[in-house]
């Protein structure tokens, strides 16, 4: 059974923490008006609960309902399982921290590497945990998971009775049904001529029937899927390392290349960036950054014509310049030795621009919210390494 | 394998059966008390003033301890009687040493004389130690280790072997069976004369490790049962003592095994997976030690060899992640020489060096590195009394290594006796020390910086001790208060540049500070019935004391995963030939965010108590001594995570048998 499941009895021992957490007292995090909250929140909490439930103090219901807003994945440490699931509310500046295990009583997992929303579902990935939990993405509550996987890290939902998985080391796109979470199919992508034999499989844009697939840890493809017959067609060539891309406005993909590092096995060469033709493939026109760079999260904003990424700082660049940009957008102030800008998203509605900060890796990081001009909006605490945004747009 | 264990311990269980019959059936039982272990008085630190430990924090475990935990590993042993905190994965897991809320590699570990850290990543893994393997062991708190060695932030635990002169001969073999198809074996084969020893120990430990407990990391929650946790351990030491007048002359040879598997989180759903680490060592000692009555000097020659084999694999995919070969040589040779011209003089000085060669290679990943490094260490000490209530030490090293030196090392002690007929005394030491970045730190492809620069770290003591000895009753206890600063900590993190790997760095400035509170009781009510109490605690805060970006709120913050809390009680009742014996360890809340968030979902790991309870007989079969003894840990069932999402075993039982001759 995968769908609605009741949970059981919650039997860890009750302690003043889990009592505090319970009444909403963390949640919310920088301004002290959230702590009203969190009593409203709590009798909220009561009245639910002394009807229902054995275990008063556990559950913390949320109702997202109608709000746009964007769901943080927050990483947490390997080994850890300290994985979090924190949620944004825009207009009222509010974040909500734990929201998954404060609705459902269980963590996240470990690793968790990226959120995608479809029809009021939020499917979560958990790369070390090897799994998808599912949940409803208006009130955070469990709806099921998809688990036996080896290491996911996207999720693409193709229709309503077909989505896909990536994985780094299956070597197999897993198809599952994102109604039913049944696993329905897989597509293998296994690449016995490479060295290192593996097509780790990473983000997914689809094109008409067509799903790219990039192939960033020691590959140098962009995998071409058709979705209709879930049939590896073809590959592109790119440089090294692809870790990230997106289409703009003119069908085009725009490919974000690390290079490796140096000293890697597979090889070190300066980053890229590439803009290739969607319908035919070809590789319209190449950037090269210097050795030393490491460009990563390639988004794009909401009409498509502008492309972000990071490299210490923010940059952004039309996607009809001929150049890649001189002076960043958005400057990072950081200049220890570790820090800064982590993860970037762009909300599709607005183009309003999140940016992870992870610190130190082993605390709480900090979400900066920028306007499309790059004017700092909001700051707000979330979970360990926020990683990947999901947004709610509807 | 497993089907094998089972059946094995089905006919172990078969015999100690008979053997249980036999023992209550038995008229030949004495009121003999003791089994062939020598119960010696304990030596305190306060016991008899040495003057070599002249000003020195030291602790020595007690033999009544190490009789009763020869059967664990030296991480439980430390966990129970002293205040180091050990960091343990689980049963049978890796188990790191946190010595006044320092990292594990600010522990050094000697071996009769020879260091054991790996000179990869500085640590030494407990779990590798049966206190079988051991006769005595001792801890050098904080400066007071610069006597066995530099680079001890923390402190340094020596483990020594020791030959027992009056042995003709002697065997003694110890049966354990444990709860979750646990089994364990140890044989001891002695013989000799007074002038030659020979000593054979040999032990197997193998569990499946299977035990039951209530999964609360995943959706829907369930009771479930630990998989993939199983190991099996194999160890042999050889010892050989001569000694012809003022020679003395020894080897040692350990050899040792252990493979294990190793456990997901309870979060984990993924496929099937394969994951495993494989542990071998093989050590030496040679020693030679000439003795006059004012002098020793000591030449002592050393070889450890280790290798760690790590694999990981999706069996599905058969997709290897990681297939890691770590190998490990160290030789070490040491010249001692102490001279004491008058009783109350004694000076030491000592030139100790290494090689040490390190290949690491992962035949997936397909990158690794070798390196090696040369250290030297030279040792000046003098310990004097100049009256009867004074006793001072001074000590410095010169390090060099990796062609780099360390100048001066120095460390200063002072012993003030207060009270002479309450035998209060008052202790002080001050001390800089250093630790060199181990091979990983500088070297590990990708992300070892070789420019780190080694860790540097002041620290200072001040200790009252008390004891107090009467026909019936020994009083005794020792507080310690201790401060110290370590900069240039070395912390693996991403940097800023955004790249894929993490990176060793000279991050942070860690101020610890604590106390240390020990005592034990032992109490003599009549022929038959004596009662002993032992406690420790220690409270220890260690903070990074340099975050650096303003928005850093590590600030002043205790370091993840060390408590500041730690305490053991430990009581024994011994009554005629019977004994109950009750240890409760405790152990205090610690934070897995450097940032020390309290209240979000399980990020804070809650403090817990364990109660372990033993009950045992003696039994005088002469001419073979006999010791049964009934286990139950963890009495109180306590649901506990020593690590986050690592479930660990609730209530469980043992059954020792030991018998032992002895001509």
């Amino acid at each position: 059974m995968k769908g609605n499941t009741k949970m059981e009895e919650d039997r860890r021992p009750m302690t003043d923490d889990r009592r505090q957490k319970a009444w909403g007292i963390e949640h919310g995090a920088l301004s002290k008006g959230h702590s009203v909250w969190g009593i409203l929140l709590w009798f909220f909490v009561v009245q639910l609960f002394f009807s229902c439930s054995k275990n008063p103090l556990d559950t913390v219901f949320f109702d997202f309902s109608g709000n746009k807003g964007v769901y943080i994945v927050n990483e947490g440490n390997f080994m850890y399982g300290n994985s979090s699931l924190s949620f944004y509310d825009p207009e009222a500046k509010r974040v909500y921290n734990d929201v998954f295990q404060a609705r459902n009583s269980a963590p996240l997992g470990d690793v968790a590497q990226s959120i995608q929303i479809w029809n009021n579902l939020a499917f979560v990935v958990v790369n070390n945990s090897g799994k998808i939990y599912v949940i409803d993405s208006r009130t955070a509550e469990f709806k099921g998971n998809i688990s036996g996987l080896s290491s996911p890290r996207y999720v693409h939902v193709v229709d309503s009775h077909k989505a896909y998985v990536t994985d780094l080391y299956a070597r197999k796109i897993t198809v599952f049904d994102p109604q039913t979470f049944q696993i329905t199919g897989h597509i293998p992508v296994n690449n016995p001529k490479s060295e290192f034999n593996q097509h780790p499989t990473e983000q997914m844009l689809q094109f008409k029937n067509l799903v790219f697939v990039n192939c960033w840890s020691y590959d140098n493809k962009i995998l071409v899927i058709d979705s209709n017959t879930d049939q590896l067609v073809d590959s592109i060539e790119v440089f090294k390392q692809p870790n990230s891309m997106v289409l703009d406005k003119y069908n085009k993909i725009w490919v974000l290349t690390d290079g490796g590092f140096e000293g890697s096995p597979y090889g070190y060469e300066q980053p890229g960036l590439l803009k290739i033709d969607a319908e035919t493939w070809e590789i319209e026109r190449s950037f090269r950054f210097a050795l030393g760079d490491n460009p990563l999260k390639l988004c794009i904003n909401s009409t498509g014509d502008t492309v972000y990424y990071l490299n210490r700082h923010v940059w952004r660049m039309s996607v009809t310049d001929t150049r890649i940009p001189e002076q960043p957008f958005i400057n990072s102030d950081y200049s220890s030795s570790y820090g800064g800008f982590y993860s970037l998203g762009i909300d599709p509605l607005s183009s309003e621009i999140y940016v992870g900060d992870a610190i130190d890796h082993r605390q709480n990081g900090i979400v900066h919210r920028y306007s499309p001009s790059g004017k700092l909006i909001d700051e707000f605490k979330v979970g360990i390494s926020p990683g990947n945004f999901g947004f709610k747009t509807e | 394998m497993r089907a094998k264990i089972r059946n094995l311990i089905r006919i172990k269980f078969k015999v100690l059966l008979c053997i249980l019959f036999l023992i209550y059936f038995s008229d030949e039982i004495s009121a003999q008390k003791l089994t062939d272990t020598i119960r010696i008085q304990e030596v305190q630190v306060f016991g008899k003033r040495k003057i070599e430990e002249a000003g020195s924090m030291v602790t020595h475990i007690d033999t009544l301890s190490l009789q009763l935990m020869k059967t664990q590993t030296i991480s439980e042993l430390l966990s129970s009687y002293s205040p180091v905190f050990m960091k343990s994965y689980g049963r049978g897991s890796t188990a790191t040493a946190s010595f006044r809320g320092t990292a594990p590699s600010h522990t050094q570990v000697f071996w009769n004389g020879m260091k054991l850290n790996s000179p990869m990543r500085g640590d030494v893994d407990f779990s590798l130690f049966p206190v079988y393997f051991i006769d005595d062991i001792s801890l050098f708190h904080g400066g007071s280790s610069l006597q066995s060695g530099s680079g001890a932030l923390g402190g340094s635990v020596l483990i020594n072997n020791k030959p027992d002169w009056t042995d003709r001969f002697s065997v003694r073999y110890v049966q354990k069976l444990e709860s979750f198809s646990t089994a364990k074996e140890y044989l001891n084969v002695g013989f000799g004369n007074g002038r030659t020893q020979l000593k054979t120990r040999l032990f197997s430990d193998q569990s499946k490790n299977d035990f039951p407990y209530f999964n609360y990391g995943v959706l829907p929650m369930h009771e479930s049962v630990q998989k993939n946790a199983g190991y099996a351990k194999l160890g042999a030491l050889q010892e050989l003592y001569c000694r012809l007048a003022k020679h003395t002359l020894s080897a040692k040879l350990w050899a040792y095994q252990n493979d294990r598997d190793l456990p997901q989180l309870m979060s984990f759903e993924g496929d099937v997976r394969k994951e495993t680490q494989n542990d071998w060592n093989v050590r030496a000692v040679g020693s030679w030690k000439y003795m006059t009555e004012k002098s020793k000097l000591e030449l002592l020659v050393g070889l450890n060899r280790n290798q760690l084999n790590y694999f990981r694999s999706s069996t599905e995919a058969s997709f290897v992640n990681f297939d890691s070969r770590s190998k490990e040589k160290s030789y070490t040779a040491n010249l001692n020489f102490d001279w004491k011209p008058q009783e109350k003089l004694s000076l030491d000085w000592s030139l100790s060096s290494g090689y040490h060669q390190v290949s690491v290679f992962d035949r997936a990943q397909k990158i690794g590195y070798d390196h090696d490094r040369l250290e030297f260490s030279l040792l000046n000490a003098v310990h004097f009394q100049p009256d009867s209530k004074w006793l001072f030490s001074f000590l410095f090293r010169t390090d060099l290594y990796d062609r780099k030196l360390i100048g001066f090392i120095p460390s200063f002690g002072a012993e003030y006796l207060v009270d002479k007929k309450q035998n209060v005394a008052l202790k002080l030491n001050v001390s800089r020390n250093y630790h060199q970045p181990g091979l990983n730190d500088l070297y590990w492809f990708p992300g070892g910086n070789s420019s780190l620069k080694p860790e540097d770290g002041y620290s200072g003591d001040l200790a009252i001790s008390y004891s107090k000895r009467s026909d019936r009753v020994i009083l005794s206890g020792q507080i310690t208060g201790f401060a110290s600063l370590i900069d240039n900590w070395i912390v693996w993190q991403p940097s800023s540049s955004g790249a894929s790997y993490w990176e060793a760095n000279n991050l942070r400035k860690v101020f610890a500070r604590g106390v240390e509170v020990q005592f034990s009781v032992h109490s003599q009510f009549s022929h038959d019935l004596t009662f002993d109490l032992k406690g420790n605690y220690s409270h220890s805060a260690t903070s990074n004391i340099d975050a650096v970006p303003s928005v850093d709120g590590s600030r002043g913050k205790q370091l993840i995963y060390i408590p500041k809390d730690k305490a053991n009680l430990f009581a024994e009742a011994d009554y005629k030939k019977y004994y109950l014996k009750l240890n409760a360890p405790f152990t205090g809340k610690r934070y897995t965010s450097s940032n020390n968030v309290e209240s979000d979902y399980e990020k804070v790991l809650n403090p817990y108590w364990l109660l372990d309870m033993s009950v045992g007989r003696r039994i005088d079969f002469k001419p073979f001594l006999m010791d049964v003894v009934v286990g139950v840990e963890n009495l109180t069932n306590s649901d506990y995570m020593a690590i986050l999402w690592r479930p660990m075993p609730g209530r469980y039982y043992s059954l020792t048998i030991q018998i032992s001759y002895k001509k």
